[in-house]
């Protein structure tokens, strides 16, 4: 008997670890779903328009984080509103640690992405975009307000996901690695070198250009399709590590959501081109 | 269990004894090395957490994500750092991380000191003043899981998996590698003793060089089996011996019963108190007589029906007395009545002390002898008085048949004479009829006359011959012998014969040799005989042969007496000879040759008339056949006189 209960706990011992089945949640909702589950407690619909339009008329419930807020105050306004700048932001807009966020914006995805992202590294982990802009909510029907919905201060306690941000370093050390890939979101002009937002042109060597504007489609714009988005990144492999990058961070972070949505392990770099642009100490590739 | 070789349960205790002590061991060892972990683990834990607090000023000072990123990447890589909170200077949560990123955890309640160390079990807490230039910055809190010692608990029981069987596996070759060099002495000693059990061969010996028990219990196998060797030899060798004397013992009674079965005569035994112990198979078949009415029991009990009383009475007494006996002989009635005789013998049988230890005997059937023995006795009785009984039968017969035989003579004597008396009548009328013929008669009848004269004269002839033959039979017939010379009675046999002499051209040659042809006998009667035996020798040789007559001397013996001078006369032709089975019946009446019985003419008579009266002289004739053809009669006698043919005086 002894020996038996010796070799259970061995076996008990070895034994891989239960995985904790997380609810796994949809990066990208459509309208029909946010109508039936808005009135949902732990659902906090988003606004990441300016305040001014939010002002003007908003999905009714949804709370306004403008895009702007999560820039840094500092000196640095192109890069990540700091941890005790979101923590508040978060506080304010009376988000819980465990809260369902759905994003939405004017239907550019710019924003919605750039808060999607911001979001991530903060460590939340339930975060959804609209497939539509609000036009769209609007043109159905759907309920808007033009009054100011606040929720309860929350005591939101951020966290930092590190495989979500990707520093100077790490994307200079991207850039010589071959199980990192870098994707420039910029225009295919800008990619090449013919404009530029900082004072040099180019890119970061390595780095494939995929233009934001190439991941939406349609007049009421929408996400392409999974299929059709999956060919443009097709031969990168999904073992591989990918960073995003842009002039600001803004379509980097529609990259970044349509490569998380396909299942990629993708972080965006903050400074971007930038900061990159205007580090002379940094190489650049396809300058003219 | 108790079937399984030593060896093996030698191998099974050690792997046994070896697999608990490794357990309880590496257990041991195990709890020993976590305790040990862990109190390591602890101040390696708190190390690090102080190492990681100073990361934590400069994202507090830089509020920075980046720099929060950094920390955090780090944080991920040490295990035991299950979750961290940063506070700021007020005591307000600033930051969390936690390793199960969805965790739920609250932020904990800070302290009034710093640094804390709240060790709760396996979770320590831990509290750390953040400080940068002695300004208080912030908080930091660890939360530690000292036991995230489980991977190495798990590796531990790894290689405790790992290694103990293979441990045990060695422990298992090991002890049987050494059960069988410790077994080998008592395997060999097993085998050993297996071997002398089933084999039986005593010579087995173990060959064992070790000095400890068992090499002293080899020894002591060895010595038994030595003993036991010795023994069994001896056993053995008495067994031989006692099956060698059974089997002689044996092969010599199936001797005597064979002998016993095999012989005519049957043994019988009786004990010291005289009753029968013993009869042998034969005796019933003999006497038809079972054994078991005679076993037990004493002659007088039994008794003997119709036995000789004094022969009964002796043999008693014989047994009585103790002494042999023999031809104990007496009968028995068998059911079908068939009757037997037995000869009983016996012989009394003393120990070796002289004690009396009874009898022992045979018995015979002699019924065949004692029948033949009777038989010949009353034979014995008999025969004289049968032998005398035949000879007076015999004298009988012959009295009778010589007076048959002379009344034959007699009568026929009679009877020639009676019939001479016409037949002189008749030959007289013939020849006087032929004399007074008349010259006219005719020759015919003068052969008429002829033809009768020449028939009487042959009857008389016959007559004549046979009136000889009877006289000369009957006895009446006796030789008037006078000193005769032969030569003149051949002489005168052959004047009287001239005229046939000439008539068939034939010759007579006399030799007489220059001997005393003179005897003393009857002159007529020897001239018949010659006149006979020439007549014959004319008749049966051709015409102008010649006829032999030879005279020589001889001998004769007469009577078993002394040989007498004799003379022989033989008459040789030169006919076609005698058959040589004839040559004796010849002189038998009325018997010719079986040659010359064909027409030859004669009567048969006068051989025998001749043979009657050389009788009549003792004289002896015979005949036998020339060498070149002919009969050659001879007759000889006597020139004495004998005393029963009287002289002439």
């Amino acid at each position: 008997m002894n020996v038996v209960r010796i070799l259970f706990l061995l076996l008990l011992l070895t034994a891989p670890e239960l995985t904790n089945a997380t609810t796994h949640t949809a990066l990208t909702v459509e309208l029909a779903w946010l109508r039936t589950n808005m009135a949902r407690l732990d659902v906090v619909v988003v606004d990441s328009r300016e305040s001014h339009e939010y002002a003007a008329g908003h999905i009714t419930g949804a709370v306004s984080i403008p895009v702007a807020e999560t820039f840094s105050s500092g000196a640095r306004s192109d890069l990540l509103a700091s941890i005790s700048e979101i923590k508040e932001l978060l506080r304010t807009a009376g988000v819980r640690n465990d809260d369902h966020i759905v994003l939405y914006d004017n239907g550019s995805f710019a924003d919605a992405a750039r808060v999607f992202w911001v979001f991530e590294v903060y460590g939340h982990e339930h975060i959804s975009i609209l497939n539509n802009g609000f036009e769209a909510w609007v043109k159905r029907g759907a309920p808007i307000s033009t009054r100011s919905d606040t929720r309860q201060r929350s005591d939101y306690l951020p966290s930092v996901n590190p495989r979500r941000l990707a520093t100077k370093l790490a994307t200079r050390f991207a850039m010589q690695n071959d199980r990192i890939v870098l994707i420039d979101a910029r225009t295919e002009a800008e990619y090449n070198g013919q404009e530029s937002i900082a004072s040099r042109h180019g890119h970061i060597p390595s780095a494939r250009n995929v233009p934001a504007s190439d991941l939406i489609m349609g007049t009421e714009p929408q996400f392409r399709p999974i299929d059709e988005l999956a060919d443009l990144f097709g031969d990168i492999p999904k073992d591989k590590q990918v960073i995003t990058y842009c002039n600001k961070g803004k379509h980097a972070a529609m990259a970044y959501f349509t490569l998380r949505s396909l299942g990629y392990d993708v972080s965006a770099y903050d400074g971007s081109w930038y900061e990159w642009g205007n580090d002379l100490n940094l190489p650049i590739a396809g300058e003219r | 269990m108790r079937r399984i070789p030593i060896r093996i349960k030698l191998a099974i205790a050690v792997c046994a004894i070896s697999t608990v002590l490794l357990l309880t061991g590496t257990m041991v060892l195990l709890q020993w090395d976590v305790a040990t972990l862990r109190e390591q683990q602890t101040e390696h834990a708190l190390h690090i957490a102080h190492v990681l607090s100073h990361d934590f000023v400069e994202v507090v000072l830089l509020d920075s994500p980046d720099a929060a990123a950094d920390v955090i990447e780090n944080l991920d890589a040490i295990e035991f750092v299950q979750a961290v909170y940063l506070f700021d200077e007020a005591g307000e949560a600033l930051l969390k991380y936690t390793r199960d990123r969805s965790s739920r955890m609250p932020a904990p309640e800070l302290p009034e000191t710093f640094p804390l160390i709240v060790p709760n079990g396996d979770i320590i807490q831990l509290f750390t003043a953040l400080e940068h230039h002695h300004q208080r910055l912030g908080v930091v809190y660890f939360l530690i899981d000292a036991n995230a010692l489980a991977p190495l608990l798990r590796g531990y029981a790894m290689l405790a998996a790992t290694i103990i069987p293979i441990m045990i596996l060695a422990c298992v070759l090991l002890s049987i590698f050494l059960g069988r060099r410790l077994t080998e002495s008592l395997t060999k000693l097993t085998e050993a003793v297996s071997e002398l059990s089933e084999s039986g061969d005593y010579r087995v010996r173990v060959q064992i060089d070790n000095s400890d028990e068992t090499g002293a219990l080899a020894i002591a196998f060895n010595d038994m089996a030595a003993t036991l060797e010795q023994k069994i030899h001896v056993i053995e060798r008495q067994t031989q011996e006692e099956r060698r004397s059974a089997e002689a013992l044996r092969a010599s009674e199936q001797r005597f019963r064979d002998f016993t079965r095999a012989a005519s005569d049957w043994f019988w035994e009786m004990d010291a108190e005289l009753r029968f112990s013993y009869f042998s198979e034969r005796f019933t078949d003999v006497t038809g007589v079972p054994q078991q009415k005679l076993l037990g029991k004493t002659r007088q009990e039994t008794g003997i029906p119709d036995v000789d009383l004094e022969m009964w009475n002796q043999h008693l007494s014989d047994l009585a007395a103790h002494r042999s006996f023999r031809n104990f002989i007496h009968s028995r009635t068998k059911e079908g009545g068939e009757v037997v005789t037995v000869s009983i013998n016996g012989r009394p049988v003393f120990g070796a002390d002289g004690s009396f230890l009874g009898y022992r005997g045979t018995g015979t059937d002699i019924t065949a002898r004692w029948n033949a023995e009777r038989q010949l006795q009353h034979h014995r009785d008999n025969l004289q008085e049968i032998v005398e009984e035949r000879t007076a039968e015999l004298l009988e017969a012959k009295e009778q048949a010589v007076r048959a035989n002379r009344s034959k003579s007699e009568f026929l004597a009679n009877m020639s004479h009676e019939l001479r008396t016409p037949m002189h009548a008749i030959l007289s009328f013939a020849n006087l009829g032929m004399r007074k013929l008349e010259p006219g008669a005719t020759v015919k009848h003068a052969a008429y006359f002829e033809r009768i004269r020449e028939s009487g004269n042959r009857l008389l002839a016959l007559l004549n011959d046979l009136l000889d033959l009877s006289k000369l039979e009957s006895g009446k017939t006796i030789a008037r012998v006078e000193r005769c010379d032969l030569n003149r009675i051949l002489e005168k046999v052959e004047a009287e014969l001239e005229s046939l002499l000439n008539e068939r051209e034939q010759s007579l040659l006399a030799q007489s040799s220059a001997i005393d042809t003179s005897a003393y006998v009857d002159g007529e009667q020897i001239q018949q005989v010659l006149m006979n035996l020439i007549a014959n020798a004319m008749k049966f040789s051709p015409v102008g042969s010649c006829i032999d007559v030879v005279f020589t001397d001889s001998q004769l013996q007469l009577n078993g007496s002394k040989p007498v001078p004799a003379v022989s006369i033989s008459v040789s032709d030169r006919g076609i000879g005698i058959p040589d089975d004839e040559l004796d019946e010849v002189f038998n009446e009325f018997v010719q040759s079986s040659k010359t019985n064909n027409g030859a003419g004669g009567t048969g008579l006068g051989l025998a008339i001749c043979r009657k009266i050389v009788a009549l002289h003792e004289g002896t004739i015979g005949v036998n056949n020339n060498q070149f053809g002919g009969a050659c009669f001879t007759f000889t006698l006597p020139k004495t006189p004998s005393a029963n043919n009287r002289e002439v005086a």
